[in-house]
């Protein structure tokens, strides 16, 4: 079994890169953190980064997750490669350009780029974003699936994921202790679905709406509460059409043994116990 | 003289027609009605047997009790030596009101203080037409044309302390919350609003998207007030006051009240839009 500890970053390629640094910074709150030529790392807490923005594809994401201590880099890239996933093994360059000691880099069943690490850089500097967003920092990404089914048995049969709840199909996945570190949400095709900031509370997630609103950002959802994780959340949309998400007040699941996953409705009210309905093509 | 008021008990605002108001009290706001005739409608939301009374033949008015029929005698003296005018509530005046008897006095924005003993209480649980999470009755706002009139009103005989100030609006308590009586300076006299309070922040959102999904006009909130620390929702009514959905208000500030600037920002710390030229201050 593969052995993840946590989500550690995005990657997305954009044709607009100013653009995503004007939304990055000014609307969403994060810290430029570096920027290298066609390339603008980002920071929402103590590591070094959680976003990264590329000149590329649109189309071009990678999601990357932390291995846990034990797992063995070659061990990992061997049981992929039995399963008949094609594994690239990083160079000391891209290692560089992602801020990690060590990676492999591969296709999960849908075709999602996932991107498993060893040693992602923490910075003892702190996080300070240019707006007060609250941040806390990068919590969880929904990537999209075309076989739901088949994509959980990957996460939780080959790796370490373990079903929190599910929103019909949709598996809410974690991987510590916070509800879900990754969900899965059906889609016509690959990609990210949304990325995850928790703010510090409440107040943060209104001032958001407001903010976020005043500034002609489309709000996609919320705010409402998730009756899943319990989370206070708000989704609105950024560049490329990338759906951005704040929470706060995520549950964590410390009984491991005696949790079950529940099951939620497809439907606005699986997704918002206030009576919010999405404005998002995978929570439809 | 000693402060001997136990309780805000209600609010009575003047309509022109009983019929839209009291729809709207009991079927949108979640009321319980205790009482319909032509000119008048008592509604409940707790203990109390009413707390909102609208009629067509009554002025507007805000009822606080008292302990003992001595502290009615004491009022009206009080009252009387500083010139208002008294008058007593017996008999008919006593039993539309359902108290045991009580006292008037007119206060200078025209709303009148009527100060009441032996006010009737349920004896069955308030239970709503749907599931409100009403639990109490807060505050009611008072517009006030002439504020410094207003304010040396109710700090005088009925002696209410000053918890807060935003702008020259100035919010006043008996003790216990924050407040229970806020004046505001306005370009009308008259009662603007009252506040109900509800157990939680969740049913503040609930009551924001089942408002918008039936298209009830929204004149503040969802919010914060910095001063109460209270989350709010403020809808008007079809007679034109308005009527809140508010969290419990935290106690006045221990060190005694505080000046908040005269902006949108002291009225609501998210940031939400307000109809009402009363909630934005004079800088904004």
């Amino acid at each position: 079994m593969i052995d993840l500890k946590d989500v550690v970053y995005c990657r997305l390629g954009t044709r607009d890169l100013a653009g995503a640094e004007w939304f990055a910074t000014n609307v969403l709150g994060l810290e430029v953190a570096e920027r290298r030529r066609g390339t603008i790392y980002f920071k929402s807490d103590d590591r070094a980064q959680t976003l990264c923005y590329f000149e590329g594809d649109p189309e071009d994401q990678a999601t990357a997750f932390e291995l846990g201590r034990k797992a063995d880099l070659d061990q990992v890239a061997a049981t992929l490669e039995d399963l008949g996933h094609e594994v690239h093994v990083g160079t000391t360059d891209e290692c560089d350009m992602r801020m990690v000691r060590a990676f492999i880099s591969f296709r999960d069943p849908t075709g999602n780029r996932i991107e498993f690490v060893v040693g992602p850089e923490m910075t003892g500097t702190r996080y300070h974003g240019n707006r007060d967003a609250g941040i806390t920092g990068f919590s969880h990404v929904g990537l999209c699936t075309t076989n739901a089914e088949r994509d959980e048995a990957f996460w939780t049969q080959v790796c370490n994921a373990r079903v929190s709840d599910r929103i019909g199909d949709a598996p809410l996945l974690r991987l510590g202790t916070i509800h879900h570190s990754l969900a899965l949400f059906p889609f016509k095709k690959a990609g990210i679905q949304h990325i995850n900031h928790q703010v510090a509370s409440t107040d943060d997630i209104q001032r958001a709406f407001n903010f976020v609103r005043d500034n002609q950002i489309d709000v996609t959802f919320g705010p409402g509460a998730h009756p899943t994780s319990s989370a206070h959340f708000l989704y609105f949309t950024g560049p490329d059409g990338m759906t951005y998400e704040y929470s706060t007040g995520v549950c964590e699941i410390h009984d491991e043994p005696l949790w079950r996953d529940r099951q939620f409705h497809a439907e606005p009210r699986g997704f918002c116990h206030w009576g919010a309905k999405p404005n998002i093509a995978a929570f439809s | 003289m000693t402060l001997a008021f136990r309780e805000l008990r209600y609010v009575r605002c003047k309509v022109d027609d009983i019929a839209t108001t009291a729809d709207f009290a009991e079927q949108m706001f979640g009321m319980m009605c205790e009482g319909r005739t032509e000119t008048g409608a008592l509604f409940r939301a707790d203990k109390r047997f009413y707390s909102l009374c609208i009629a067509t033949d009554m002025p507007s008015a805000i009822g606080f009790s008292v302990g003992r029929a001595a502290d009615l005698d004491e009022y009206a003296q009080a009252f009387g030596d500083a010139g208002h005018d008294v008058t007593w509530l017996d008999g008919d005046d006593a039993s539309r009101r359902i108290i045991k008897r009580g006292i008037s006095v007119p206060t200078p924005n025209g709303v009148r203080l009527e100060i009441v003993w032996r006010h009737m209480e349920s004896g069955q649980p308030f239970h709503g037409g749907r599931h409100t999470g009403l639990n109490g009755f807060s505050a009611v706002q008072l517009a006030c044309a002439d504020i410094d009139a207003n304010t040396a009103f109710w700090e005088n005989v009925p002696g209410l302390d000053v918890s807060d100030y935003a702008g020259r609006a100035q919010f006043m308590t008996i003790g216990g919350s924050h407040h229970q009586v806020a004046l505001y300076p306005s370009d009308e006299d008259g009662v603007l609003g009252a506040i109900w309070q509800v157990e939680t922040l969740d049913n503040v959102m609930r009551h924001w998207h089942y408002m918008r999904d039936r298209q009830v006009p929204i004149a503040h909130g969802p919010g914060r007030q910095p001063t109460s620390d209270a989350v709010f929702l403020s809808l008007r009514t079809p007679a034109g006051f308005l009527m809140s959905y508010a969290t419990e208000m935290s106690a006045p500030p221990e060190l005694g009240p505080r000046q908040f600037r005269d902006e949108a920002r002291s009225h609501c710390q998210w940031g939400s839009p307000a109809e009402m030229p009363e909630f934005k201050g004079e800088r904004s």
